[in-house]
Parts: C-alpha cells; structure tokens; sequence
C-alpha cells in the first residue's frame, strides 16, 4: 500500500471516530520558495478542472530542515485547506532533498487556451549549489525520484522546466534548462528526463547537455519563453512556435550591469531585452492570446546602490531589432512603461498572473479578478485584468500593477477632484494683497499675497462630474466663481485628468513667481543678465520682473531692486537694466508679467504654465496610477481657463487638488483573529516569494470551486498565506493597504 | 528559576573579588565568542585569540586564549578533507589573560612591531572593556600582558584593572548617565590623520596614521552595549544608547567618551573611514509591551556626530546583528535577526557629512545568524561569511553562509560547523582563505578553508580546534564523555 492510499484510510478513519478534521502543523522552517503543481489524471492527460485538479498541490519548501513539505488545496471544509499528511497521520509528510532547498520549480506547460499546466516533477535547487533534487510530484510518489541529488558540473544559479507547447497529455520526457556558475564563466546546462515509470531508474544516470556559456557573468534568473507566432526580431521569425526559448538574465561588476537575453536554445541566436540595468528575477506573462509576448523583470537595486534603480518594468517581445533588442513595453500613454516602484523600499519578488480564455476551461474562475474600491465605502467591486504583475517588498507590503497597461494599479479607484473645503480657510480662496509693497506682497521672491490681504472665498460647482460614467470621461470639470471687492465677477473652469496629479495646491497667480527661478544665485559679474539652468527659458517672455537682492553685512539679504527681460537664450536672459543699489546682488527671482503675467503652479508638480486672462492653461504630463476601466488617453492633467484676476500683483487663486491616488498595495494583517487566521506568526514579517493562482478552495458533490489568490510565504516566520482577491479588503492602513479577509496562514 | 539563582549567587561572589582564582583552563576554550586571528612573522599560520565567555559561570572568569597555530596540527591549508574533519583537541601551550566573564565580540589592534592589542567587552563584573597586549614571537610563544597593566599579584588579570563603562562616578550623578549597559561589540580603527587633522597631544601622524609617543598605532575603539539605559539611575525612564569612544592607548573613560545615540540599543559595530556604522537591536521598555523597533542603523563619527537611516523602515527586520564595511566603503554589509537576513546597504561619499545610505539587496539567511567577516578579492566583488547558530530544537545545525557579491547569492554553505557558531576571522592565503569560527555551544573552534576565493563553493570544515565543553555543560551521558549511553 503506498503512502497517500495509507494516509487516506487513515485520514477517512479519523473522521469517522472523531468526526472532525486533525490539521497538524507544517513545522516549516525557511520557506523561501514553492511551486504548484496539478493533481494529475490517471489516463495520462493534462489536468483540467473536469479530469484532475489544476493547482492542487502546493510544494513549499523547509530549507533548514533540508525537507519539502505539500499542502492539498481542496478540501471538503470550505478555505481549510490541509497539509499532505505522512504514513502516520499525526505528522505532516517530510520530503527529503538537497540540503537547503532555496528553489523550486516545476515541469511546465501550457494549454492552448493560456493555462499553466504541470507535469509529473518539480525540482529543487539550492543557489550555490550544484545539485538538484528530481521530486515525483504526484500523490502515489511524493518523494525524490533518485536517492541522492543528480550533481551538476557547477553550482546552479537557476533553472526552469519546460514539457513542450499545447500539451493534451504529460509527455514521457520533459526538459530541465539550468544556469551554472563555477566562479569564472556562467553557463546554460539541458537535462532531458524520462518521467514516464518505466524509464524512471534513467534519471540518475541523466547527463546534462552543455548548451551555451555567457562569459564570465553568472546567469541570475531564468525562465521559459512560451513560442510566440508572429514574434519578429530584425522582422525574421525569432522564438515563433517552432521554437524553443528561454530567457535569461546576467549579472556583472556586483549587480551594477548585467544582460537580459532571450536565447533561442536550438540555434543559440540570441536577442537583448531592453531593460535599462542588470535584472535579478524574470517572470514571462502567458495571457490569452498573447502566450509568452511580454517579459517581467525586477530591476536590480545595485545598479546604482540605491533603491531608486529598481522596481517592476515589462518588455513586449512581439517586434525587436539585434540593435535594440526587445523594447519597454508601450504603456497607457503611448510611451515607454516607467518602472513601478515603492520609493525607499526593496523588491523581493515578482508575481505575474494572466487571463486566459475561460471558454475553453469553463470551470475555471476565468478573468484575474481583484478587489477595488468605487467610491472607497461602496464595498468595492471585483475588477478583471488580462494581466496583472505583484512584487513583494522588504516593508512588508505587496503592490499591485496592471502588466497589460504597464501602470501602477488604483486601490480606491476613486475619482480626482478639487477638495471642497470647508473647514478651513487656506484653500479654495481667492487672496488680494491689501499692503501691496513693490512686488505684491512682503517680498519679492514670495507669492504671498502681502501683509493686510483681502480673502475670498470661491464658489465651487460641479460643472461635469459623472457620479459613474462607466469610464467614457476620465475627467471632472469644475466652475470656481468669486466676486472681488471692486464688483468684477471671476468664473474659473478646472478640469482634472484622472490618474495624473497627488493631492497637492495649485497656484494661479497674478504676476507670480515661476518655479525654479526663485532665488538663484547671480553677481555682478554676470552683468547685465542672468543665468539658469538651461531649458527654463521656455518659462520665461519677454517682460518677465526680474527681482534682486543684495548681500548685506550680517550675512542676510534684502530686495535691491528690479528689472525686466529683454531677450531668452538658452540658460540665461538678458535684462533692460541692472536697478541702482543692486551692484552688490547675490540673488535673483523672476516672476511673469508682459502678454501672459499669470503663473500657475503646483506644490508638487512644481511649473504647470501661464497664460493670460480668458485663456486656457493646459498642462500634460505621464500618468501615476489608473483606475482600472478607465481610458484617459487625450485628456490632459490639467486644464484651467483662466478669467479675470485681480490686478494687484501676487494676488492669487488657490486650489487644492484631491488627487485619490492609491497604489494598490496588500499587507497582511493576522493580528485580528476575526480574519480568520488559523495559525498566528505570518503578521509583522516581510513576505518573500509570491504566487497568483487559481486554486480549488473547496470540493464538494459537484466539484470543484476555483478561486484567484495571492499566495505568499513568509520566510523569517517560516509562514503561508493565501489570500482571495476578491475577498481583499480595506484596513487601518490608510486605506492604501489591505489585509485579506478570509486570508489564512498556515505554518 | 534554580540556574537563574545560582548564576546570581556566582555574580555576588565574583564581584567580591579582585582576583580570580579559578579562571578557565588554559588548553580548552569555554563558550568562546570573539575571535581574531593575526599573522606573525616565522609563523605559517599566525595566532588566535580566543575570547571565552564562561558563560555558565563554571570558573571565576573568562579569558582571553592565544594559541600559536602553528602548534596545535592543522591541516595543510587547502587540502582535502577525508572523511570527517580533524579533531584537534590538544592546543599545544596556550597563553591565557583574565578577563571578566560574558565576553562579547573581539577587536584587535596591530600596534606594530609584532605586537598587538586585543580589546574584549564583557556583560559581567562592572562592564568592562578589557586590553589584553600580546607579543608575538614565532620562536617564543605570545606574551601576554594587560592594557592597563594587571595587578601585581597577577600580571594577566585583565580584568581588576580594565575600565568600567558604567563607572559608579557616572552612574551617581543626578542623571546618571552617561553609561554603558552590558557593552558587547567593539570596532576598533586606527586613527587616520593629515594635514589639516593632526593627531591630539604628544602623538604624532606618520603615513597618515597616528602614532603614539612609542611609535605604535593608535586606534579609536567603538563599544557598543545591548541594554538601553534608564535617567536617573533605576528610574526607568529617558531610556537612551550610548556608544562608547575609548583611545587605544589611553583606555580611561568619563563622560566625554560616551556618544549618545539616542533611543534603541545596539548591537555590533564597524568603522569605515569616517563613520562607525552601528547596528539596532529592539528596544522596549518595561512600561509598555509593544514592540518598539530600534535604530537598525546609524552612523556615528569620531566627534560625537549622529546619523539615523530609518532603514527599519525600508526593511522590517527585529534586530541587526554583525556587522561590516565592504571593500572601498561603497558597500555594507548587516546581518538581521528575525527576519534571518544579510541586507546589503550602498553608501553613496562615506566622507561627506552626510552619506548616502540606501537599501540595495537582501538575502535570505540560515536561522539564527550572528556575526559575519567580508573578505575582499581582487577584481572581483566580495566575499561574505556569515556564522549561522541554527539551533533549532535541539538540532545541531550550525553553518557558515557565504555570500558572493558577483553572483549576489549565497552561494556556499558549510554545513554542520558545530554548535552555535558565532565569531568569525578569517587568515588569508594567497589566494584562499583559511576562516576560525568560535562555537560558543560546543566549546571549540571550527576551521574552515576556501582554497580558492574565486570558488567559494569550494569551501569546507577541516578541523576543529580545542575539546569540546560539552562534557561539562551537558549530561555526563553525552556521546563521547566517556559515560556509557
């Protein structure tokens, strides 16, 4: 009797004595990867939810106890899911391997539709090490095919497995790609394995097949190409689906370079992906209809030594030259993806799941679905994706982008506007300077509106705000009106783009200060002009004020003095004059006049534009973060028509622009035992690897349920968890994390 | 409760006494930690100083041990191993210097001339910060000698005459601060000096080091300690971390030699050309049970300047542990504590006032790691070794990790090292290195050879230096104590 028929009547037994269900505990230690693998038909075929069970088992492994452990997904109890138990039941069953196991992988596939399938082995691997452990992944084995690992000419830095494309049945043969590294060259290894019973004893004397070295670099990251019909590079067939791929990522000079290639492994022809540094991990996106097109890649931090080089980017590898390569996906707004990033914090690794056609796997949950929030009480609507990529982060959080668009995901989804303020005072006014000094207010290099001012307060109506218009106006468009004292009424239009700007003020000034010529540096040396960084003239016209002030004895400054711009070059602009009693000047600042005297700007965006009264200020910039379901392309950030202002200088509107930009993030939270947590200790630690899945939740007369979730191992608290998407809920967070309602972890 | 009581009762008595008339054994090393290993002309395999920390508190003291390798039988370096690796049990003549117990990291200064300086911060009997001079002579053995000099009836009892960082002077003043609570690592940096930054009194700058009246290498010493303390004294409350700056050739200590570092105490502590990095540990106090995370890192210069990261922030980690500065500075290396993790930290102009500090990589450690040494390598990135303690119910897991900054894995573990491994030093040879690990469990030191630093992989454990302490710490049933199982 083998050991899963044995742990079954065992397991069946217990319920029928005691009636409830004995879960012990995984006692993993260092879950630092996992993989999941279908239950398997017993004809042979590939696993789909009406023959087998896709996702059924999840391999995790437990480095410090040099062992893998096995969870069965379905259960009869609804979100309980079970460890693999071993011959006696009381104990979870132990998978001896390598020491250390810090990999995993499995024999992949994929279905026509898009699905991932797997096949009869997964492997594991410990970085640094040239061994690898062959594992039977299916229940009637669960155990290493060979006793000892099969040993690699050089320690193995990565590997991937590949059964072949568009399988209906397991093949008797699978393809074992790995990454080798003996201190001086990286190289690419093949092992061919029979998985079928009968030739299984061929495994241990399996020799891998040198296939290509990459110079003195070691290969970091490897993955799988899925062929790709129509996939050109120099407008020839490249990894079409004849092909077999892979694509590999090197590492140089201690992570500050590094190449990303896709390889053709029959023919060796190589291309470059275009990710601006060195990548330390790769995930290649399989979506409906575009299997295998567009590669993730975390960026490597070291480029750089310094946070701000990494983050999530996407390659689209339809069309490529030898001199380019494959280039940054094109995302929302026509341009190059820009990485998606959580400023200050380290990526650890990257997650992508794809939509792929439900149709033909009806059983399947079908699109990726993931809890989003409009408005942000509303309990929030299940929002689909074709593809969605996660990276976990080192401060414990989790965040979400749309590998489709190359953007950033929108938690709340809600919408931008302008904050209608009413308690309080500072914005949404109208200021006019009353003790005007010679530059509008208390000084020069201030937009202040003077000392003894006079404060409205604006009208603010909606003139085009949607409560829900299924995504055709990305945009709202209010009317701000006031009356200033000497009866002249004001009616300023704003329209804001959604996705574009954070919360900050906005500035319409007469005759204000522009952003970045404020108290630059100057001396009479310079003469009768002065001089900046070159590009800012495009701000300036002829007219523009320019204001000095001069050093004085005790080391402060005073306003000296003003003159006019007569003439813009690049980097400087010649003045009418320099004003008398400015001969020692250390300082200057230019704000508008002339044909266009109004400055906008923004506490953030800095320089937004100018204009004059009755025109239109149209400000256009790259996106920050979509709602999903919305379109924006053609609407500009910002577009303020511009009325009568008041004609004091420095006088001025103020905005406040309530941005709703909430990047998706997900931290878990299993402080609260009324989430559902079954075993504390996953809480307050930084997730590691990432899984997005659809996995059974649940078995019963009629099947099985499928359900997408996040799955993420904790690797310090040596934790599982798995969360529902659509089951992902707002917190204590700020609202810009979510904990997993109905999450659970195991451990 | 009752091992609790008897420790203190041992506390008690040993604090009544200036000399110590039972230290530990000097052919044996007990609960060792520090560790530094130094290279001597004549001699092939230099000498090691070993800190034993007399944990248990079985003898009056600790002490410090000076074994000349060259005598103890070690295996050519970088041969194969055979089967299980030697077990060296006899040390050959050791020299030994008393030192109080609970002994904590190990700092040495290479003063010149073939003498040395070992400094060795300990948690017991006054918190004291001890100088232990060696003399190193291929032919002759060590000397050793105390820094300042050891009372007369013992001229190796380092201990009576060390300076307190907790001096009662201090600790009686209305504040009571500053102090150190149980000091436990130590960086020790010779002092660089130059034009426009002379060295103080009668020393002199020679090579841009400053040199004492003697001609020896003056270095700063840095001594970091676990506790946060309380002002006023036993008030628990203005709890704050000190840092303490002592002078290699002046070892007195009042209140100008405390920095303070603010709320969260500390852990280790390594110096790079201007500043001394320090390492977080949690802090809490006894008024509240939340968890409120340290400092995980902060920059302190010589002048008292300080500099908080928030790097706790970026990366959530329980508490830092070893740690230290890669090769040119542009890199550091910390080992975290639950989370297990070596992060690596860019430092962007390390002279500047202000530095740049940024989290740029992480790896995921074996359980429990402690301590960890950076071996450069020519052309290439560096190399880390992490000493791992791995018990884990009572498994006996010990492992040396090494990380490799080409590859930015760990790429070598060394398996079954011994019992909580924890100081590591490293002896380079040519193109390999020879490292000695202290196995606090097991009472002995763990040698491991990387035969060629381009293949770290390549490493293994060649020899066990000393007998273990197992026999005496554990059931006189344990395997190989003579008793029949």
């Amino acid at each position: 009797m083998n050991r899963a028929a044995l742990s079954l009547l065992l397991f069946l037994g217990a319920l029928g004595c005691g009636g409830s269900i004995y879960n012990p505990p995984l006692n993993l230690l260092g879950t630092h990867d996992m993989v999941l693998v279908d239950e398997l038909p017993s004809d042979g075929s590939i696993a789909t939810v009406t023959n087998g069970v896709p996702n059924q088992y999840l391999f995790v492994t437990s480095a410090d106890r040099n062992e893998l452990k096995v969870m069965k997904n379905s259960s009869s109890t609804q979100d309980m899911r079970l460890s693999v138990k071993a011959p006696d039941p009381l104990e979870t069953l132990s998978i001896p391997v390598l020491t250390r196991p810090t990999a995993l992988f499995a024999d992949e596939s994929l279905s026509p539709d898009g699905r991932r399938v797997t096949g009869r082995f997964i492997y594991a691997i410990r970085t640094g090490g040239a061994e690898l452990s062959v594992i039977d992944a299916t229940p009637a084995g669960f155990a290493q095919v060979t006793k000892d690992p099969l040993v690699l000419p050089a320690p193995i830095t990565a590997g991937a497995a590949w059964m072949g494309f568009g399988l209906t049945s397991v093949p008797d043969t699978t393809s074992v790609y790995l990454a080798t590294y003996d201190g001086a060259n990286g190289a690419v290894y093949r092992l061919t394995l029979p998985t079928d019973a009968a030739h299984r004893a061929q495994v241990a004397t399996a020799t891998p097949q040198h296939l290509m070295d990459v110079g003195s670099e070691p290969i970091v990251a490897l993955a799988i190409v899925p062929p790709l019909d129509g996939r050109t590079l120099d407008g020839k067939p490249f990894c079409g689906l004849s092909s077999k791929c892979i694509v590999i990522a090197t590492r140089s000079a201690s992570g500050k370079a590094g190449r990303t290639l896709m390889v053709d492994v029959e023919t060796l022809k190589t291309a470059a992906l275009a990710f601006p540094g060195p990548v330390r991990t790769l995930r290649v996106a399989t979506s409906y209809g575009f299997l295998g097109r567009r590669i993730h890649g975390l960026l490597d931090e070291e480029k750089c030594d310094s946070v701000s080089c990494g983050g999530a980017l996407v390659i689209d590898t339809l069309t490529g030259t030898s001199s380019a390569g494959f280039p940054v996906l094109t995302d929302f707004s026509g341009k190059p993806m820009l990485p998606v990033v959580r400023t200050g914090v380290l990526a650890r690794d990257l997650a992508v799941a794809a939509y792929h056609d439900p149709t033909t796997d009806a059983g399947l949950e079908g699109p990726l679905g993931i809890r989003q929030y409009s408005p942000r009480d509303d309990g929030g609507i299940v929002q689909g994706y074709y593809e969605l990529g996660m990276f976990s982060a080192s401060n414990g959080e989790i965040i979400v982008y749309d590998g489709l668009n190359g953007v950033p995901a929108d938690y709340n989804g809600e919408r931008t506007g302008l904050l209608k303020s009413t308690t309080t005072n500072v914005v949404n006014v109208v200021r006019i300077p009353g003790q005007v000094s010679d530059d509008g207010g208390l000084g020069f290099f201030y937009d202040d509106g003077g000392a003894a001012y006079t404060q409205l307060a604006m009208a603010l109506e909606d003139q085009d705000v949607p409560a829900d218009d299924g995504g055709v106006r990305p945009y709202r468009k209010y009317g701000a009106s006031v009356t200033y004292p000497n009866g002249v009424p004001a009616t300023f239009e704003v329209q804001l783009g959604d996705g574009y700007l954070f919360s900050q003020n906005i500035l319409v000034a007469n005759q204000g200060t522009i952003p970045d010529l404020v108290g630059l540096p100057t001396s009479p040396d310079a003469g009768q002009a002065v001089g900046f960084a070159p590009g800012l003239e495009a701000r300036l016209a002829v007219g523009d004020r320019v204001g000095f002030s001069a050093a004085l004895a005790d080391g402060g400054t005073e306003d000296c003095g003003e003159a006019h711009v007569r003439s813009l070059g690049a980097g400087t602009a010649q003045l009418d004059a320099i004003p008398n009693g400015c001969e020692s000047r250390s300082l200057f600042t230019i704000r508008g006049a002339g044909s266009q005297p109004i400055i906008v700007s923004g506490e953030i965006e800095g320089y937004i534009g100018r204009g004059a009264e009755k025109e239109k200020v149209t400000y256009n910039r790259r996106y920050v973060a979509m709602p999903a379901g919305y379109d924006n392309q053609g609407w500009p950030a910002l577009e303020i028509t511009l009325d009568a202002m008041p004609t004091e200088p420095g006088a001025y509107w103020l905005f406040a622009v309530d941005g709703a930009l909430n990047p998706y993030r997900i931290q878990f939270d299993f402080s609260d035992a009324a989430v559902g947590s079954v075993a504390s200790g996953c809480a307050t630690q930084v997730p590691g690897a990432l899984t997005l899945a659809e996995v059974p939740t649940n078995s019963s007369t009629a099947g099985f349920s499928y359900m997408w979730n996040l799955i993420t191992l904790f690797p310090y608290s040596s934790g599982i968890a798995y969360d529902p998407l659509q089951y992902t809920v707002a917190n204590a967070f700020g609202s810009r994390a979510n904990y997993g309602l109905g999450a659970m972890c195991y451990r | 409760m009752r091992s609790i009581v008897v420790y203190a009762s041992l506390v008690v008595v040993c604090a009544c006494n200036t000399t110590f008339t039972n230290p530990p054994p000097a052919d044996r090393f007990y609960f060792p930690t520090g560790v530094a290993h130094v290279n001597v002309a004549g001699s092939d395999s230099g000498v090691l100083f070993v800190a034993n920390s007399n944990w248990d508190l079985r003898y009056s003291s600790g002490s410090v041990s000076a074994v000349n390798l060259d005598g103890v039988g070690l295996p050519a370096f970088g041969a194969a191993v055979n089967g299980s690796p030697a077990e060296l049990t006899a040390l050959g003549p050791v020299s030994r210097a008393v030192i109080t117990s609970f002994s904590g990291e190990m700092g040495v200064l290479a003063r010149g001339g073939g003498k040395f300086r070992v400094f060795v911060p300990s948690r017991s009997e006054g918190m004291k910060l001890q100088a232990v001079d060696a003399e190193l002579d291929a032919d002759a053995g060590v000397k050793l000698s105390c820094f300042p000099a050891g009372p007369g009836n013992d001229p190796t009892d380092c201990a009576t005459t060390a300076p307190s960082l907790s001096p009662v002077a201090l600790e009686k003043t209305a504040d009571g601060v500053p102090r150190a609570s149980e000091p436990y690592g130590v960086s020790v940096k010779p002092r660089a000096c130059g034009v426009s930054t002379p060295c103080e009194g009668s020393r002199t700058c020679v090579s841009d080091v400053c040199l004492t009246p003697e001609g020896e290498t003056m270095a700063d010493v840095y001594v970091t300690h676990l506790n946060q303390v309380d002002s006023p004294l036993g008030s628990l409350l203005n709890y704050r971390s000190y840092l303490a700056r002592l002078e290699s050739d002046q070892m007195t200590v009042d209140a100008s030699n405390f920095i303070n570092i603010g709320f969260g105490a500390a852990s280790s502590a390594a110096t790079g050309a201007r500043w001394t990095y320090v390492t977080g540990r949690t802090a809490t106090t006894p008024a509240s049970t939340t968890v409120t995370y340290g400092n995980l890192l902060r920059l302190v210069d010589r002048n008292g300047y300080l500099l908080t990261t928030a790097l706790e922030g970026a990366f959530t980690v329980y508490q830092g542990r070893g740690v230290a500065v890669g090769t040119d500075e542009k890199r550091l290396f910390l080992v975290g504590q639950n989370p297990d993790v070596l992060i690596v930290v860019g430092i962007a102009s390390p002279l500047s006032d202000s530095p740049g500090v940024s989290l740029i990589h992480s790896v995921p450690l074996p359980y429990s790691p402690e301590e960890l040494v950076v071996i450069p390598r020519a052309g290439r990135g560096d190399l880390v070794a992490v000493t791992c303690a791995g018990t884990y119910a009572g498994e006996v897991v010990g492992e040396l990790a090494i990380y490799d900054e080409d590859v930015g894995e760990l790429v070598a573990h060394v398996p079954a090292v011994g019992i909580q491994p924890f100081g590591v030093a490293v002896d380079r040879r040519g193109s390999g290195a020879r490292l000695y690990l202290s196995n606090f469990g097991d009472g002995r030191v763990a040698v491991v050879d990387i035969p060629d630093l381009a293949r770290p992989q390549d490493a293994r454990l060649v020899a066990h230096l000393g007998q273990s302490q197992l026999c005496l710490t554990r059931s006189t049933q344990t395997a190989g104590c003579g008793v029949t199982q």
